[in-house]
């Protein structure tokens, strides 16, 4: 029995198809005549406007038949992806949960959007999607599904409704579904091996395990002036978390002792409502551009069925941006902390403690106190793309009060390149390479970011 | 047992390679079109916006990416009838009279006092345009010189409008008007309809069912090349494309006009000399020095554009068209082929010097520039046409003779660059083959130029044939011309019926 390779199909198929075409060439099957033969000299229809029965076929046709059929694929993905994704951009303005005055003028009204989304990185499966984002004067809605495999799903729903009177906002509600496999948890600490709250039971570095997220979020966005924005929400989630099925040895059941990771094992419903405030005086987010920005929040946690659970989130952000010899060259600092401090002494699923998506090395430390710093370099080379090299540096602490020497000994931190497409109001694209005593990680993602929106989409 | 596979698909494909050489369009056996009915009443579409950041994204990067991937060959233009030419649509209008372009180029005139200045934004796209009413309640745009450079701009749009209307294209009138402050404007007549926003360019407008050709596809779009190179027109902006609804919904029709050429003739040449050299972030133009310097490399020297009188942009009479760029990209130009150019060198070649003179004068400018601004478009207007009849062979049907006495029927052709005088018929000669409709080769043979008119011969045997191509091929000093010509023809009795060209 002979077996195909799926590119010798492919090359079959390419050569049929083009077999086909010629066969069909070669015995001409000429369009239906004009109704009126004799005399029109005006037509109706475009089509008869060449007056063309057969097209014109070169020797060179074939070969170029060929590499379609073998193009057609890519050459499509990445056509609907730009044209896509510059369409959603213009609807959803920048990653700011409140547009302003002329993102909200300058958004097409009433147009329905359907587009695909690529994430790939470094130690996750590559994510494919499909986005709809529907769009009228004052809701706008998006459905987005993304799938990495049997065990990575994440379904997403949100609708938006725009308030452009002279307080904007924007109410939004959403429902969320994520399914991710192969997660892994390298207990808590800077050192997690030498951390005395981890019991491994192995040497192993890390435990893996399946995560089911489901949530429910309500949100008020107020912009109380051109660069001042008030953020309020509130969620209910489910999460439960089980070991990978099939890990065998690597399993966190198997790496941590039984009952040592708070949260393994058990469903945890959890309420949480979140201010946040935020000061941006930079005048786009996806472009190199100098300002400051100030962001606060706080929030308070606590479980309605199952577990008993109760925390609350205290952190900020801050960055500073500033021109080099080029104001298109712009140097940036910036500094993330997140607290968690357990209330009414119950302990905290690992899962809600903070984690360091700011971090563009490996994101695999947790605990109650998370840092990190970075400084990033870009310069815009078009209007639409720019270039950034950056440093980061990261830390995680059990508390304030615990933070030692050590953690500066330990320090983490990585460098990398990236590269940006960007509008004056949104993120087209974004590939980032950065490496770290931990490893290489590669970033590519097409397509507005997942995480959009308040601060609770960056958890 | 072996497969037999890929035997069998070795042979195929062997077989199907040798099968598919040249094979003629074919025509069919009707008259040109010479009018396409896209005016049929429609709903009034909806109004399009136009995101600059994403446009420049689409243009630079999606489009270098799919255009990459895509080995197709780039079709013929589809809004072309069977004899090449573009026939007359919501997208082009050949004038009345080809000898007077201008005759029918004022429709309503410029601006009737008194006017009134109207707080409606503008949108021809010129920076500090105003909108006025007229009189009779007519809307007009006023766009005002740069300061320091009088009477540039302004001559720029109301000559390129009109250059642009001899050729054909829907574009609306401009004159100049000065207030009762003394100051000059142009008084552009828009919008002239309904403005539906800009034209899309890579697709048809969905909420037009009369829009049914692919714009990538229209010549009249790809040949803006050519007439961009001619006029200097630097800056291809999308927003200049407009679309318009005229009449009132749902009896109305969209047309789509080109609009904003104040920039022509050097003038956007002009704005961005200037305003790099007042850039104090200016880069290099080198992309990959931008890479790998890290936007830190020395700033270039600040030199301001000098031109001999103010009233006259950045414009030389040195052209090479080919090389001719516009930014931001338009994407119509990559499919642009040689026949396209040829079409847009016709009908650049066949303005009268008379009517170059009158778009000239029409700007109101001093003598001396309006000379030597007549003397750089045609010097630019010969560089046009020696690049455009180099592209293929240009020739044209004059007529088809019918066999008298012993001589057989004969298809006369004219050779443009010869009637031009861009090139001797001494240094000219044609190969000319006789082909059947699948591509088959009935004969050939070699003819000499002895003048500008080429007489074809069409032999007997060919009425044989339901289907007749005669493919001619010049040679300017025995050198072989990119582009065969072709006439196709279907024997009518004793002679032959023209059925189509390609060029």
């Amino acid at each position: 029995m002979c077996r195909w390779s799926f590119a010798r199909k492919l090359l079959v198929v390419g050569v049929l198809l083009s077999v086909a075409s010629s066969v069909g060439a070669a015995e001409p099957t000429p369009k239906p005549e004009a109704k009126d033969a004799s005399s029109k000299k005006e037509s109706a229809d475009p089509e008869q406007v060449g007056g063309v029965e057969r097209d014109e076929r070169h020797s060179s046709d074939l070969g170029r038949d060929i590499g379609n059929v073998l193009l057609f694929v890519p050459r499509n993905v990445i056509d609907l992806l730009f044209k896509g994704t510059s369409a959603a951009a213009g609807l959803i303005a920048d990653n700011q949960l409140v547009p302003r005055y002329r993102d909200l003028m300058g958004a097409p009204g009433g147009d329905i959007f359907l587009f695909p989304t690529l994430f790939a990185e470094t130690g996750s499966a590559a994510s494919v999607g499909l986005r709809m984002i529907s769009d009228s004067r004052y809701v706008t809605t998006s459905q987005r599904v993304g799938y990495g495999g049997p065990s990575d799903i994440e379904v997403e729903s949100r609708v938006f409704f725009k308030g452009m009177s002279k307080l904007p906002f924007v109410i939004s509600l959403e429902a969320y579904y994520k399914l991710e496999d192969d997660l892994e948890y390298y207990g808590v600490g800077i050192k997690p091996k030498r951390d005395p709250r981890n019991a491994f039971r192995q040497p192993a570095d890390y435990g893996l395990y399946t995560e089911r997220h489901v949530r429910g979020l309500g949100s008020l966005g107020l912009r109380l002036a051109e660069n001042y924005e008030l953020l309020l929400s509130a969620s209910l989630a489910r999460r439960q978390v089980r070991d990978t099925e099939d890990a065998g040895a690597e399993a966190l059941s198997a790496v941590f002792a039984p009952g040592s990771v708070t949260g393994f094992g058990v469903d945890s419903f959890i309420t949480y409502g979140e201010m946040a405030a935020r000061f941006d005086s930079r005048e786009s987010r996806s472009k190199p551009s100098p300002g400051v920005m100030l962001e606060a929040y706080t929030g308070g946690a606590l479980s309605f069925q199952g577990a008993n659970v109760a925390f609350m989130r205290i952190g900020w952000r801050a960055a500073a941006a500033f021109t080099v010899y080029r104001r298109t060259n712009i140097l940036m600092a910036r500094a993330v902390f997140d607290r968690l401090v357990p209330l009414g002494g119950l302990e905290v699923p690992f899962n809600e403690l903070p984690r360091q998506p700011d971090f563009r090395g490996l994101d695999n430390r947790r605990d109650f106190l998370s840092m990190v710093g970075s400084v990033d370099y870009s310069w815009m080379l078009v209007p639409f793309m720019g270039m950034r090299v950056f440093a980061d540096f990261a830390s995680v602490a059990p508390g304030v009060a615990q933070l030692e020497l050590d953690h500066v000994k330990h320090l983490r931190y990585a460098v990398g390149w990236g590269m940006d497409f960007f509008t004056n109001t949104s993120s087209l694209a974004r590939m980032a390479l950065s490496t770290s005593p931990d490893g290489v990680r590669l970033l590519f993602s097409v397509g507005v970011p997942d995480t959009y929106g308040d601060r609770q989409h960056r958890e | 047992m072996r497969s037999r596979t890929p035997k069998l698909l070795f042979l195929t494909l062997v077989a199907t390679l040798a099968a598919c050489g040249y094979r003629p369009v074919r025509f069919a056996d009707r008259p040109p079109v010479t009018r396409v009915a896209d005016d049929k009443p429609v709903k009034m579409p909806d109004k399009s916006t136009f995101i600059n950041e994403l446009y420049k994204a689409d243009v630079y990067v999606r489009r270098e990416l799919v255009n990459g991937l895509d080995p197709r060959r780039v079709p013929h233009a589809l809004d072309v009838n069977a004899i090449d030419e573009v026939p007359r649509s919501s997208w082009f209008q050949r004038p009345r009279d080809e000898h007077a372009p201008l005759r029918d180029y004022r429709r309503d005139g410029p601006p009737r006092p008194p006017i009134r200045f109207l707080d409606d934004p503008a949108s021809s796209g010129t920076p500090e345009a105003v909108v006025i009413s007229d009189a009779r309640g007519l809307r007009y745009e006023l766009q005002p010189d740069l300061k320091d450079r009088p009477k540039m701009r302004t001559a720029a749009a109301v000559i390129a409008s009109r250059l642009l209307h001899a050729i054909g294209y829907r574009t609306p009138e401009v004159y100049i008007l000065t207030l009762n402050t003394g100051e000059r404007m142009a008084a552009t007549r828009w919008p002239n309809g309904e403005d539906l926003g800009p034209t899309p360019i890579v697709s048809t407008r969905g909420d037009d069912p009369n829009d049914a050709i692919d714009h990538l596809d229209r010549r009249t779009l790809r040949a803006l090349h050519v007439v961009c190179g001619w006029l200097a027109i630097k800056r291809l902006r999308p927003r200049m494309l407009r679309d318009v609804y005229v009449g009132s919904s749902p009896k109305g029709y969209v047309e789509h006009q080109l609009v904003g050429l104040d920039g022509a003739l050097g003038v956007d040449d002009y704005i961005d000399a200037v305003k790099w050299a007042n850039d104090p972030d200016r880069q290099d133009s080198n992309f990959f020095l931008r890479v790998f310097s890290m936007g830190l490399s020395p700033k270039a020297p600040s030199i301001m554009p000098q031109t001999r009188w103010p009233s006259v942009g950045l414009i030389t009479e040195r052209l090479l068209p080919a090389e001719h760029d516009t930014s931001p990209p338009f994407e119509p130009f990559d499919r642009m082929s040689a026949s396209d150019v040829y079409w847009a060198t016709k009908r650049i070649a066949a303005i009268p010097h008379a009517s170059i003179a009158r778009a000239i004068m029409a700007a109101r400018i001093k003598a001396k520039p309006q000379n030597w601004l007549l003397q750089v478009l045609h010097m630019r207007r010969a560089a046009v046409i020696a690049y455009g009849y180099d592209r293929v062979t240009p020739l044209e049907v004059v007529t088809i003779k019918p066999p008298a006495r012993e001589q057989p029927a004969f298809v006369e052709l004219a050779d443009l660059a010869i009637t031009a005088g861009v090139m001797k018929a001494s240094k000219t000669s044609y190969q000319v083959r006789y082909l059947a409709s699948d591509g088959d080769e009935l004969g050939s043979i070699a003819l000499p130029a002895r003048g500008a008119v080429l007489s074809v011969p069409l032999p007997v045997k060919l009425r044989a044939h339901d289907y007749v191509v005669v493919q001619v091929t010049g040679k300017r000093s025995k050198t072989r011309l990119p582009r065969a010509f072709e006439v196709h023809l279907k024997p009518s009795g004793k002679t032959f019926r023209l059925l189509g060209v390609r060029h």
